[in-house]
């Protein structure tokens, strides 16, 4: 053990301090309260006093140097560190060679030519496949603007104003900081993710939304995957830019496309047997899920979403009977159905998407998923990405394990600092 | 509801949280007998005497410090500074002292002091009369900015003022004191923090406070005859700022333009302005406008003094620019 | 000045005991508190109270639970004299979790509103007005505890001084204004800063009660601070109050003050505050050796031991910190 004396602070913006006098010298005891030193700044003198006592093992100056302030000038240390302290090896030079050259991927920004256009039109045009530099402007100079992509991106039949296909959002608990939005599978709403959220004890906003067609959500603007994603995009942005998603199944699909769209910033990722990530889907569940008129044909159906049918609430097959009763809603999702399945085949992929994705990001899958195969999703992730195989869960692991699911959920959001 | 005077919303909210409160308590040049330059605080010596209504010599620094001393020790004090010009002859005591202190103790310590005053043009008051002054508080972390543009909004802060913890900088409009609006009947309540939309719109969001705020809405009515809907929002209070509703307005408009009594230099509106792109730069379909004061003190004479600050016009162009109606000038280019 | 009252016209030796162990407190605080900071464990500014100790040790003597001081930059004298906690005290100043102001305030502006200390400042002469306003807090209130301001000479010549001295004066506040006359504004001499430095006579000009007392004399400073108490209980404030006194050293911890004459320097170390306490205790208390040795050890330790609690202190949390921002 050994006590360094420090070059005193004798100024608030001085530095240095110039040693007049030392009166130890190496191997003498010194006792607390002995005055070991003299430094002088440009104002004045001052004495060092000891704090502690011991031997003096070190005097890193000499009279006349010029001494760092807070700098050791008198290291004390016992009568073996004396004798240790013979030749003390200097610190380990710095390692040779030059620092790991980083590999800077940068992403070439499309430049729209020599027209101008603004950040609104510029994302549309991205989100419609448009390029913009083959867009006639109609603004400054003539920059394209909104009303230029406007009618453009509704000919190539996507959604283009935003504003109307705004989906049904909800909160399920109001906090601060980023908010976590939770996005919900095929077939189901806001409300399959009632229970976890009350388990969740994150400070955030926890919001759900509703996709297209789903819930109290309009319809899709048109059919396919791209079109959810877009509803969803637009949805996000007209509520900040910064979120924490999580999703279940084809909406975790749809998070994962969220993760990739420019203006958002996506802090996290909490995935639920995410669709979109292999080929194969149980078809005739789909079919079946649509097909049900009655209760106990629904109840039969949805209890292959689980693995234990114990596990799956009456409340929510209630739920889903009645919301069929109250509308057209098995028609309008056989209509997003048949834009995301072809039989047992899923028409979309989202693999290339989280490959890009530098957030954290857990995927939770249910060994006994009897819809969409677990170990075809588990299939050559990126190492960043956490995999929480649960041996007794099907295709609701958050149901299923809803602790654990919002335990997971947490992590996540806390791991993106 | 009951349509009444600003100043007489002002004097309603003192009155009725005097009442509730006998810890509040007001101070100022002339506010006792005299019932304060604007008639704010007439009758409120009467009511509730001399010891919690009174007169001051004039002596800014002296009485904002008073003000925050009674704050710290667990008084509700309420100082009126005739104009926000005075409040200058304070600003240690504020910037330093009613700013700091919660911070200074770790969270320990709170400053409920409310300082009224009134700032802007109106009249020929001339330079030093005639300042709009929020950014400087604007910049000050730990003051909270509240500038109500109605009586109602007037009311319903200065009761929430003398009822939070922080010190407050309650900046009324000179020009307002006689402005008429309708106030809700029995206790009205407004929260910092939650903007107001004035008057809803799909084209282009005008952000405004204070008397702006019915410059805007003159604006407005304007560019409806136009086909424009023009959605006007006031944050009510600067300090705590509703970026929320501000953003979201955006997000539906995709145009912003903010409007300021104020000098453009420096201004909050810069710094609204700052926000809108960094946080909704992908929702703007043209650069957001700011309409404000010349940055220039505000001279004398009446025709310059209207030239000094925005008027109507100079926001309904600069709505139509954001809307790339106009040819447009290329000043710089 | 000097006053020797002996026999039962001695004051008590409760008193005399508090006035000593408050006056070595002070002491032993900045002298040790000087050798941290040279060895880098206190950061930032530190104006040490050396030589000014007897005037927040008589005043605060003179104050009851309930009553209010305001302090200066120099304050480490007055919270130590209003009783407050050693271990908190040099927990700030190592910016520790466990200080006063959690580590956010400093030397400069430790407070503690829950015992009626509205805390240090560091603007010279802002504790003038805040200390009016506790007084007129307190006023409104209908309580009569009084509000001690203590100032400099260097803050008499703001005009914030003479503005809420004059509205504690309209409005008979039960407040006490204490010059501390050390001669310096930082190295300005009084002589320069001011055609009369007999400072106590600006409160004259304005209605306001005023004394001059030797702020070096604890025991003088204490007794005329009981009468001024009365008379502001009894509704006959604001009393101004100029102590005279001078510093040991320069300005702060890193300015020798070698502006400060030599045998001016040399009159008031022979007229030490702290010596007096103690001969005072000794003569006019009968206190012994032992007695006064068994004081200084134990204020030594508690110095001690205020040093390892601090440095065992846990350290402030940024995201504590983060969560604090939010609400600006």
């Amino acid at each position: 053990m050994s006590d360094a004396i420090l070059c005193p602070q004798v100024g608030q913006d001085l530095t240095v301090a110039k040693v007049v006098a030392l009166h130890v010298k190496l191997g003498d005891t010194v006792k607390k309260g002995m005055i070991v030193a003299e430094v002088e700044s440009e104002k004045a003198t001052f004495e060092v006093e000891a704090f502690a006592a011991g031997v003096v093992i070190k005097l890193p100056y000499q009279v006349g140097d010029t001494a760092t302030v807070l700098e050791p000038l008198v290291v004390l240390g016992s009568d073996a560190d004396a004798k240790a302290s013979v030749e003390q090896p200097k610190k380990a030079p710095a390692k040779n060679g030059k620092a790991p050259a980083h590999e800077i991927a940068v992403a070439r920004v499309a430049e729209s030519g020599q027209g101008r256009s603004s950040p609104l039109a510029r994302r549309i045009a991205a989100n419609n496949g448009l390029e913009i530099d083959k867009i006639a402007g109609t603004g400054p100079r003539g920059a394209v603007v909104l009303r230029d992509v406007e009618g453009l991106a509704a000919t190539s039949g996507k959604s283009a104003a935003d504003s109307d296909t705004g989906l049904h959002v909800k909160s399920l608990k109001d906090g601060k900081g980023t908010p976590v939005v939770f996005i919900h599978g095929f077939g189901a709403e806001i409300a399959a993710w009632r229970q976890i959220a009350m388990a969740i004890g994150l400070p955030n906003t926890l919001l759900a939304v509703d996709l297209p067609g789903h819930g109290a959500s309009p319809d899709a603007t048109a059919p396919g995957f791209q079109s959810i994603v877009d509803a969803a995009t637009a949805t996000l942005h007209s509520m900040g830019s910064e979120f924490h998603l999580v999703g279940h199944s084809l909406g975790a699909a749809v998070a994962i496309a969220l993760s990739v769209q420019n203006g958002l910033t996506i802090k996290s990722l909490t995935l639920f047997a995410p669709a979109g990530m292999g080929t194969t889907v149980d078809g005739d569940f789909v079919a079946g899920f649509l097909a049900a008129r009655s209760e106990a044909a629904l109840s039969a159906q949805m209890k292959k979403l689980v693995n234990d049918p114990a596990d799956l609430p009456a409340s929510m097959i209630k739920a889903t009977q009645a919301a069929r009763e109250s509308g057209p809603v098995a028609q309008r999702q056989a209509k997003i159905a048949a834009g995301l399945f072809e039989g047992s085949t899923q028409l979309f992929s989202v693999r290339a998407e989280l490959s890009k994705y530098q957030g954290p990001c857990r995927i939770i899958l249910g060994q006994r998923d009897g819809i969409i195969s677990s170990s075809e999703t588990n299939k050559k992730l990126a190492p960043g990405i956490a995999v929480h195989l649960l041996e007794n869960a099907g295709h609701l692991p958050f149901l299923e394990e809803q602790n654990l699911s919002a335990r997971l959920i947490t992590e996540s959001v806390r791991s993106s600092g | 509801m009951r349509e009444i005077m600003y100043r007489d919303a002002l004097r309603e909210a003192i009155d009725e949280e005097m009442a509730r409160n006998n810890q509040v308590f007001i101070i100022g040049e002339g506010i006792a007998e005299r019932g304060g330059s604007y008639k704010v605080t007439e009758g409120l010596l009467a009511k509730y005497g001399a010891k919690r209504v009174r007169d001051t010599p004039i002596a800014e620094a002296g009485m904002i410090g008073v003000g925050v001393g009674a704050a710290i020790a667990g008084g509700r004090p309420i100082v009126e500074i005739l104009y926000v010009d005075f409040a200058m002859l304070g600003m240690d005591m504020i910037v330093n002292q009613a700013a700091k202190f919660r911070l200074m103790t770790g969270g320990s310590g709170s400053v409920p002091f409310v300082m009224r005053t009134q700032g802007g043009t109106g009249g020929g008051v001339a330079a030093q009369h005639s300042q709009s002054l929020e950014a400087m508080f604007y910049s000050v972390p730990g003051l909270r900015v509240v500038m109500p543009s109605t009586p109602a909004d007037a009311k319903g802060l200065l009761k929430y003022a003398l009822r939070q913890d922080d010190p407050v900088m309650f900046l009324e409009h000179k020009h307002l004191y006689m402005t008429k609006g309708m106030v809700p009947d029995g206790e009205h309540i407004v929260e910092f923090g939650i903007g107001d939309i004035k008057r809803e719109g799909k084209d282009v969001t005008i952000i405004a406070w204070s008397n702006m705020v019915h410059r805007a809405l003159e604006a407005a009515a304007e560019l409806a005859k136009q086909g424009i809907e023009a959605e006007v929002i006031d944050p009510r209070t600067l300090v705590p700022l509703d970026k929320q509703m501000i953003l979201k307005s955006v997000a539906k408009t995709k145009r912003a333009v903010i409007v300021q009594e104020a000098c453009r230099r420096g201004g909050v509106a810069s710094d609204i302005a700052s926000i809108i792109q960094a946080e909704a730069f992908y929702e703007l379909d043209a650069p957001v406008e700011i309409v404000a004061g010349l940055d220039i003190p505000v001279p004398f004479n009446l025709v310059l003094e209207k030239a000094s600050v925005p008027q109507k016009d100079d926001v309904i162009a600069a709505a139509r620019r954001s809307l790339h109606l106009d040819a447009y000038a290329l000043a710089a280019e | 000045m000097a006053k020797t009252p002996s026999g039962e016209n001695a004051p008590p030796k409760a008193l005399l005991e508090k006035l000593f162990r408050t006056a070595y407190s002070i002491r032993v605080f900045e002298t040790e508190g000087i050798k941290l900071y040279r060895q880098g464990l206190i950061r930032g500014y530190f104006h040490p109270y050396l030589g000014q100790e007897g005037i927040a040790t008589g005043a605060c003597a003179a104050l009851s639970k309930g009553d209010y001081i305001a302090s200066t930059h120099r304050g480490h004298g007055h919270c130590i004299a209003w009783g407050a906690d050693i271990k908190r005290m040099v927990a700030e100043l190592l910016q520790k979790e466990t200080g006063y102001c959690r580590g956010y305030g400093g030397s400069m502006h430790i407070a503690d509103i829950t015992t009626g200390n509205l805390g240090a400042n560091g603007i010279v002469g802002a504790g003038t007005p805040l200390g009016v306003g506790a007084a007129l807090a307190a006023q409104v209130r209908g309580s009569d505890a009084v509000t001690v301001t203590f100032t400099t000479d260097g803050a008499t010549n703001n005009g914030t001084f003479m503005e809420s001295l004059n509205l504690a004066a309209i409005w008979n506040l039960n407040f006490i204004l204490i010059i501390e006359n050390n001669q310096y504004a930082v190295s300005t001499p009084i002589g320069d800063s001011t055609r009369e430095t007999d400072l106590y006579k600006r409160g004259t000009a304005i209605g306001v009660e005023s004394h001059l007392v030797d702020g070096n004399d604890p025991l003088a400073v204490h007794d005329l601070m009981v009468e001024a108490v009365k008379k502001c209980r009894a509704g006959q404030g604001p009393i101004l109050i100029e102590a005279r006194t001078f510093r040991h050293m320069g300005h702060h911890v890193n300015d020798p003050g070698k502006y400060m004459p030599e045998d001016k320097l040399k009159y008031y170390k022979e007229r030490d505050p702290v010596d007096r306490a103690r001969n005072d205790f000794i003569a006019m208390g009968g206190a012994t050796a032992a007695e006064i040795a068994t004081i200084e050890k134990q204020v030594q330790d508690e110095f001690e031991e205020a040093v390892e609690f601090s440095k065992n202190s846990p350290e402030v949390s940024v995201e504590e910190f983060r969560e604090f921002a939010a609400v600006y």
